[in-house]
């Protein structure tokens, strides 16, 4: 019985979940496939809600009721193991090299009309932008700032730009791999050149590219190329700011789109975004919200209360944590949108990210003008942000009471979209996490609502992980004092 | 297991759960009525008046009288004696039976026809001396070859149809027999034996009966390849354990009931969870990464592990656990683990019918609760976290005063742990045979409750196992085992603070308001009331099970048999699970999840067997053969949220129609094979074997694998100088080797069997904008190919005094090429890539010892004691990448080549008296040599920096069980001991129940309580104040050894004295049964026996006490 199939079947049995990876290059629909895996791999890797690098810095107090979830990023020290963030490095380099298998496999599909050569090119576009947006983010939380005088010899990340599943990498250079950076935004600059940028757009475009470019050249204190690119998405004026409180709500809660140069798809069954719990989580069994972060009373006093973005990013409302009773304020900005939880009164706390905002370009070109000896072009981009948000303006700032105001408006502007750590470390700051809303509601211990962090502390760059640093010998070497 | 440091509530995850109506399936039997009975009337007399006449002309005067035919080989009566005979109006069997009568043949009656056959060989006969001829009593006791009793054995007075059983001792009584009388004794497997009784007293026998050489007379035992015991026996080294040692047990599992019953064999039930599976290993750990679950075999058909939990306990004839190359190569492909064979009751031919039925009820209890009563109280409590400064007195304050309930103090395990819950089981069986078929036919039901909430097993059994011979030359069978149940398992098993780890919570709260009323949610919790979230959240398993095999055998010439022989091992599944729209915490947006698996796996096998004899001395046996194996696993599932009626909870009633998705796997097996056995005048013996497999998981080059034993075997005892040592029973000395393979690839993290795993692939799953985006879901290894043993054993059969068996067994395992997930940095896009690489030795001895410290089987008196154990040594020899260790991140364990799987983490030191600073040793310079200098110490807690060998390791290296058997006239006792010595475990329970300054506001152990407050202080823990209390190092591993009261069995049969006067009862047994019920151990932790690196929230072992009977009609 059955001899005679055997033999066939042995050697014909594949997987129905996938195909080979030598057959995903044939088409220009495959190039359209590999894509939106890309893009849906960014979508799930944009953390702005509740992003650790805003747990490990000084605007949000931890509660009673978080069971020690996180709570290493928030309390520094012996808490924060070298290995905590190990997963961002993971998954960064895992699409890192999905991004390097379809650049080099895209070189190999032949188009046959011109509508697909066009597209074949915007789609190699996309993958130089997602890897150039990738290795920023690996630099930033796993390498030194960029320091001009010493970027040549600090240590970077590896540059894995071909898919070698056997390659072990050494680190490159701050200087190399930022020059990469930059390598790839304009190479994605040129194929996107036709791509025009749009409101909310949830593909990459001109405009996508030159945002980050200003973010890169921020970083690198290239004060005139950062200011350059982001004035040039401000004038274009396709992105006009928000002027309203109800507008502004709006914006957030129900994902509008006017202020975003990229909003990743989303729809309500398979693409949705990720969900925030921890900011509000209305319990309906208690009637009140029990969240597991809340901002400290410093990051609220910070706004005027003319400014749309207090009513936005805060609400009073009640809690009961563990069983006690109180009214907070707490963080509003990512309440979930409707569509998300249809049938249920109970939000899902998901909101589209929007990791490109033209409020951001602002505080770039504010910024880069400011400390490139251009007060006035600094204080025009930072007074059109403040009279959107506030409906006034400052006038006869200068130096360093305008550096400062800037950085205010920045924090204010950009709280707990993911920024506020990295702006610490780019600026040489420390910080102490003081003046929280009401202790009784708060993790308390060591190193928790009273904690101080030097300017320069080691944990402000990760560690890289134990598992790279053990199997790769080439990787070295470990980042100063983990 | 990789470890945690945090815990999740339910209050927002949104784990889907349970439930579907509980569906009572009517089982609907449709069963071959091919069952035959003694079709000639008894009542047919015949009159005879012979006188040294011929067979042949006897019967021609039967059939003159009666009309029967007699059917024969005439060829066959050329040996047949003369036949003297007078008999005037006698039942037709009693004429027969005189005529028949030392006879070199025998008959059958079929239908309205005699047919007469050659007689088996029969064994030496004991005849006892003549004395009277006074009704007497014969007690007497059934044994296999190698002088093991023979439960179930028949023993029928020649002639008549007085007979009875052997029980679980082989002890049988026959009362009031006239002599002289001729006993024939038969067994399936066995030659029959007739032994003579003509004596005055009350005679005790002992039988021995010799393995049979499978005739087309008997029903084919479907096991291991071909027909031949020789490897079972003599050149293998095994262990078969009776189904009667394993039936009757409070686990559904047969696997449970094995623990400590076969050398070598470490099974460990980690889980109080009804209808959880154990982990089972063979002598050692065979593999790093992949599988290391040995090969099950059902009648000769491959089934998975789960299949084994779903065959009714009560159906198992034997368990016989194949250890050494010899017996395993044969199996080639998976058997690098060892194999299980596991068969199925028969009928036998001219059986009378028999049926059992029995019943069994019993309760479960948590198997200890010191740990549980290790927490604080609430005074404790209260008085710690504010002495400690976790919270201050009016932070404790606030939360006391939102509390409905003050001054509670809830042991929360009470609630969160049901005790005194119910096990029912009922099995009924019938067999006996005709005169060419025989039958099987069983139904079982079992309904254990689990202690935890959701926590439940139910099942439904019916087998029907039939073998029928067509003609002279073909044997059909057909084994159809069905199975039926549903399935609860705790979902709150692990780090949630619902389930697992609820003894975190304060004892402060309480479950009930200030009138006493239980409440759904913990009033100052995040926390529900555990049944109140069962009762919002079912979820419920479906399975139905289907595991056919059927079988031709053709026998065209002395000698020579082919079979050919198909099965299935088949499940459907269904799993659903809800979330009512009532629940609280999400009103009014219920949701489903129900998902339909399908899993079937064909096996095809055909074999060619020829024994033949050279010259009487020289015995031959050639086995050729082919298998097919494949197996399909299909699923597909629906997700839809939105519910908002509790009365209407499918899939259609969900306006979120969220998710569906389907998925199928496949992998396939050929493999040839081929097995030679010799052996001289039973006296030296040789075997070879070898087997070719090709295996579709493989890459496209590399699918081949052959593997090849060879062993030899002395049978000492036949030598002329032991032949008369009468205080020798029985000497076998063995040694062979082989090798076999490992297709198992384990899939990284999950734990399922990889079927693609050489392949580089892309998933399209990955949707944005409505685009399945591709992505890399594996890099491929194209060389991938078998993981390879060699196995090695030496072994020794001895048995002497006629009371003293032992079998010992030396092994070498080297596996190589092991397929080990390779770890890769994450720069390359992957975190492992499967690959063959690596080495492991395990090398060991297995002991297998029974006494028979006491015997008088007139009263069936006997004391046996009995010990199996297993001593392993087993250690890393080669790494991937030319390591010399790999420390595995967040498992706290190390691959270190020479050395056993270790425990690798930071190794505490204590707190410094004078600071209170918690310290720990500085690794060396090589982490991989253990330093404990206490010079070299620093408070600075780094996991990855202070890792360093503990030179501790996981696995037990010396495991077992002992205890005894007992019994004396209707009385029998057994009790069963599980040891495993060296074990060890670490307690990630313990990180998360001493370390208050970490998890504020919940309970913590009295221990936390000891910590460092001032100078001089020899405290356990660190200043409470400055440092973390509790981290991730050795002060966890703690050494898990144990010994545990496995089995406790007492039975009484009730004496003929009260069952003779019913016609309808043989047999009446009632018993008691424990598990568990006591278990000796320094563990803390709620259960030792857990099989893992590290425990967390275990839903820990139960303890059963039952009652049952079982009665044979």
């Amino acid at each position: 019985m059955a001899v005679g199939n055997s033999c066939k079947k042995i050697n014909n049995l594949n997987p129905h979940d996938a195909i080979g990876l030598n057959t995903g290059f044939q088409t220009v629909q495959d190039a359209s496939k590999w894509v939106a895996g890309t893009y849906s791999a960014l979508r799930g890797n944009f953390d702005m809600p509740q992003s650790v690098t805003d747990l490990q810095a000084d605007e949000l107090n931890i509660t009673l009721s978080n069971n020690n979830a996180n709570t290493g990023y928030y309390r520094w020290g012996s808490f924060f193991g070298a290995d905590n963030p190990a997963n961002y490095w993971e998954n960064w380099y895992a699409a890192i090299a999905n991004i390097d298998a379809a650049i080099t496999g895209f070189k190999s599909i032949t188009t046959s009309s011109a509508a697909d050569a066009a597209s074949l090119q915007q789609y190699t576009g996309d993958l130089y932008l997602a890897r150039a947006y990738y290795f920023h983010r690996l630099v930033i939380r796993y390498a030194k700032t960029y320091n001009p005088g010493t970027a040549a010899t600090d240590p970077g990340v590896p540059l894995v730009l071909v898919y070698d599943v056997d390659a072990k990498p050494d680190r490159s250079t701050v200087k190399a791999v930022y020059t990469q950076i930059l390598s790839d935004i304009t190479t994605a600059e040129n194929l996107l050149t036709s791509v025009p940028g749009q409101q909310g757009s949830s593909v990459f475009n001109i405009d996508v590219a030159t945002a980050l470019e200003a973010r890169v050249r921020l970083d690198m204190q290239d004060w005139a190329g950062a200011y350059t690119a982001a004035n040039k998405l401000i004038s274009s004026g396709t992105y006009p700011l928000i002027t309203t409180l109800a507008n502004f709500q709006s914006y957030w809660t129900n994902d509008g789109i006017q202020e975003s140069l990229f909003q990743p798809f989303t729809n309500t069954t398979t693409e949705q975004p990720n969900a925030s719990f921890s900011y509000l989580g209305y319990d309906p069994t208690l009637g009140a919200n029990n969240p597991s972060y809340v901002p400290t009373a410093a990051i609220i006093g910070l706004y005027q209360n003319n400014d749309i973005r207090k009513g936005t990013y805060f609400a009073s409302d009640a809690v009961d944590i563990n069983g006690i009773k109180g009214t907070l304020t707490l963080i509003n900005k990512y309440p979930g949108n409707p569509i998300f939880y249809t049938g249920s009164a109970v939000s899902s706390y998901q909101n589209a990210p929007k990791p490109f905002r033209i409020a951001e370009m602002y505080l770039i070109a504010a910024e880069a003008a400011a400390n490139n000896s251009d007060p006035a072009d600094a204080l025009t981009a930072l007074n059109a942000l403040h009279q959107a948000r506030c409906g006034t303006t400052y006038s006869g700032l200068a130096s360093t009471a305008l550096i400062d105001t800037i950085r205010s408006e920045r924090t204010r502007e950009l709280a707990f979209e993911g920024f506020r750590l990295d702006d610490l470390k780019r600026w040489g700051l420390g910080f102490t996490r003081t003046d929280p809303q009401n202790t009784t509601f708060l993790l308390s211990g060591p190193s928790t609502v009273n904690l101080t962090i030097p300017a320069g502390d080691y944990q402000f760059t990760w560690a890289l992980p134990s598992n790279d640093l053990t199997l790769n010998p080439n990787l070295k070497p470990q980042n100063t004092g983990w | 297991m990789k470890f945690y440091n945090s815990f999740f509530d339910k209050q927002f995850a949104y784990l889907l759960q349970k439930t579907l109506r509980i569906m009572k399936l009517t089982f609907v039997l449709v069963l071959a009525a091919l069952m035959q009975v003694y079709a000639i009337s008894k009542a047919q007399n015949v009159t005879l008046s012979e006188n040294n006449v011929s067979l042949d002309k006897v019967f021609k005067d039967i059939k003159q009288q009666t009309g029967i035919n007699f059917l024969y080989n005439p060829e066959m009566l050329s040996l047949a004696k003369p036949v003297t005979i007078v008999v005037k109006n006698k039942p037709l069997p009693e004429v027969l039976d005189a005529c028949f009568l030392d006879q070199p043949v025998t008959y059958t009656l079929y239908q309205n026809d005699i047919i007469v056959k050659a007689k088996p060989p029969i064994n030496s006969n004991k005849i006892i001396t003549l004395s009277n001829n006074a009704n007497i009593d014969v007690h007497g006791t059934v044994v296999d070859e190698i002088g093991k009793p023979l439960p179930g054995a028949t023993i029928v007075v020649k002639g008549t149809h007085h007979s009875t059983t052997t029980d679980a001792m082989g002890f049988f009584t026959l009362k009031n027999i006239n002599p002289p009388a001729t006993l024939v004794v038969s067994f399936i497997g066995y030659n029959p034996s007739e032994v003579t009784v003509s004596d005055n007293g009350n005679p005790v026998l002992k039988i021995q009966l010799t393995p049979s050489k499978q005739e087309l007379n008997e029903v084919t035992i479907l096991g291991t390849y071909g027909n031949n015991k020789k490897v079972d026996n003599i050149l293998g080294t095994n262990t078969i354990v009776s189904g009667d040692q394993t039936q009757d047990k409070p686990n559904a599992s047969v696997l449970d009931a094995l623990q400590g019953r076969v050398p070598g064999l470490s099974i460990l039930s980690g889980s109080g969870e009804p209808g959880s599976l154990p982990s089972v290993r063979l002598q050692g750990l065979g593999s790093l990464v992949s599988g290391t679950d040995p090969l099950y075999i059902l009648d000769g058909i491959e089934v998975s592990s789960g299949t084994i939990l779903t065959i009714n306990p009560d159906d198992i004839k034997e368990t016989n656990v194949l250890r050494d190359a010899a017996s395993t190569s044969i199996y080639g492909s998976r058997a690098a683990n060892g194999v299980i064979v596991i068969t199925t009751k028969q009928g036998s031919f001219n059986q009378a019918p028999s049926i059992t039925v029995s019943s069994q009820y019993g309760v479960s209890n948590l198997a200890s609760t010191s740990f549980f009563n290790a927490f604080m109280d609430a005074t404790q409590w209260k008085s710690f976290e504010v002495s400690s400064g976790i919270m201050s007195q009016s932070q404790l304050n606030n939360i006391l005063a939102g509390l409905p309930v003050q001054n509670a103090n809830t042991q929360w395990y009470k609630y969160f742990y049901k005790s005194n819950q119910p096990m029912y089981q009922e099995n009924i069986n019938i067999s006996g045979g005709g005169g060419k078929t025989s039958y099987f036919v069983s139904g079982g039901y079992l309904n254990q409750e689990g202690i935890a909430y959701q926590s439940q097993y139910e099942r439904y059994t019916l087998r029907s196992n039939v073998t029928s011979k067509v003609n002279k030359w073909l044997q059909v069978g057909v084994n159809i085992g069905l199975e039926y149940d549903q399935r609860q398992s705790n979902p709150e098993v692990g780090a949630y603070i619902d389930g697992g780890l609820s003894s975190l919570l304060a004892p402060i709260y309480s479950l009930f308001d200030a009138n006493g009323n239980r409440l759904n949610k913990i009033p100052g919790t995040s926390e529900y009331d555990p049944r109140y979230l069962a009762q919002q959240n079912p979820g419920i398993t479906n399975n139905i099970q289907l595991d056919p095999t059927a079988y031709l055998l053709i026998t065209p010439y002395k000698g020579l048999s082919i079979k050919t022989q198909g099965g299935v091992d088949a499940s459907d599944l269904t799993a659903s699970a809800i979330q009512l729209p009532s629940y609280i915490a999400n009103p009014g947006n219920g949701n489903i999840n129900q998902s339909f698996t399908r899993d079937v796996s064909k096996t095809f096998t055909n074999t060619i067997e020829y024994k033949f004899n050279i010259a009487n001395v020289n015995h031959f046996d050639l086995l050729g053969g082919q298998e097919y194996q494949d197996e399909t696993t299909s699923a597909f599932n629906g997700y839809g949220s939105g519910l908002s009626d509790d009365r209407l909870l499918l899939l259609n009633d969900a306006p979120n129609k969220v998710a569906i998705g389907s998925s199928e796997y496949e992998y396939a097996f050929d493999s040839f094979f081929g097995r030679a056995e010799y052996d001289w005048n039973d006296k030296y013996y040789a075997e070879a074997s070898i087997r070719s497999d090709r295996s579709s998981r493989f890459g496209a080059d590399h699918r081949e694998g052959t593997f090849w034993s060879g062993g030899v075997s002395w049978d000492a005892k036949k030598e002329d100088f032991l032949k008369d040592v009468s205080w020798i029973d029985r000497l076998i000395i063995k040694a062979n080797t082989g090798t076999q393979g490992n297709a198992e690839i384990n899939g990284v993290g999950n734990g399922e069997i990889q079927d693609y795993e050489s392949l580089a692939l892309l998933s399209g799953t990955s949707f944005y904008n409505g685009v399945g985006g591709y992505s890399i879901t594996q890099p491929g290894d194209p060389y991938l190919t078998w993981e390879q043993q060699q196995l090695t054993t030496f072994g020794v059969d001895v048995s002497f005094l006629d009371r003293i068996r032992l079998n010992a067994s030396y092994y070498i395992r080297n596996t190589s090429n092991m397929l080990l997930s390779v770890p890769y940095p994450y720069t390359s896009g992957f975190a492992s890539v499967t690959q063959n690489t690596g080495s492991l030795e395990n090398k060991g001895i297995n002991i297998g010892f029974e006494a028979d410290a006491w015997k008088d089987p007139a009263h069936k008196g006997y004391v046996t004691l009995f010990v199996n154990a297993d001593i392993t040594h087993n250690k890393v020899t080669a790494l991937f990448d030319g390591r010399q260790d790999f420390p595995q991140p967040n498992y706290l364990q190390a691959w270190v080549v020479g050395q056993p799987v270790t425990f690798y983490l930071p190794l505490y030191a204590g707190v410094n008296k004078q600071t209170g600073a918690p310290e720990w040793y500085l690794p060396g310079p090589n982490p991989s040599i253990t330093n404990r200098n206490p010079n070299e110490v620093t408070s600075n807690y780094d996991q990855n920096a202070l890792q360093q060998n503990s030179g501790i390791g996981q696995y037990a290296p010396f495991t077992g069980g002992f205890g005894f058997r007992a019994g004396y006239q209707g009385f029998t006792i057994e009790t069963l001991f599980n040891f495993n010595l060296g074990k060890h475990l670490l307690s990630n329970d313990g990180y998360f129940y001493q370390n208050p300054n970490v998890f504020p506001g919940y309970n913590t152990l009295k221990v936390a309580a000891n910590y460092w407050k001032a100078p001089g202080d020899n405290a356990q823990f660190p200043d409470i104040n400055n440092y973390q209390m509790q981290q991730f190092d050795s002060s966890l591993l703690e050494n898990a050894s144990f010994m545990r009261l496995k089995d406790l069995n007492i039975g009484y049969s009730l004496p003929k004295s009260v069952t003779g006067d019913s016609k309808a009862f043989k047999s009446i047994k009632v018993f008691v049964e424990g598990r568990n019920l006591f278990t000796v151990t320094k563990y803390f932790g709620p259960d030792p026996e857990a099989d893992t690196n590290l425990v967390y929230g275990q839903y820990p072992n139960t303890k059963q006490y039952t009652v049952g009977v079982k009665a044979t009609l």
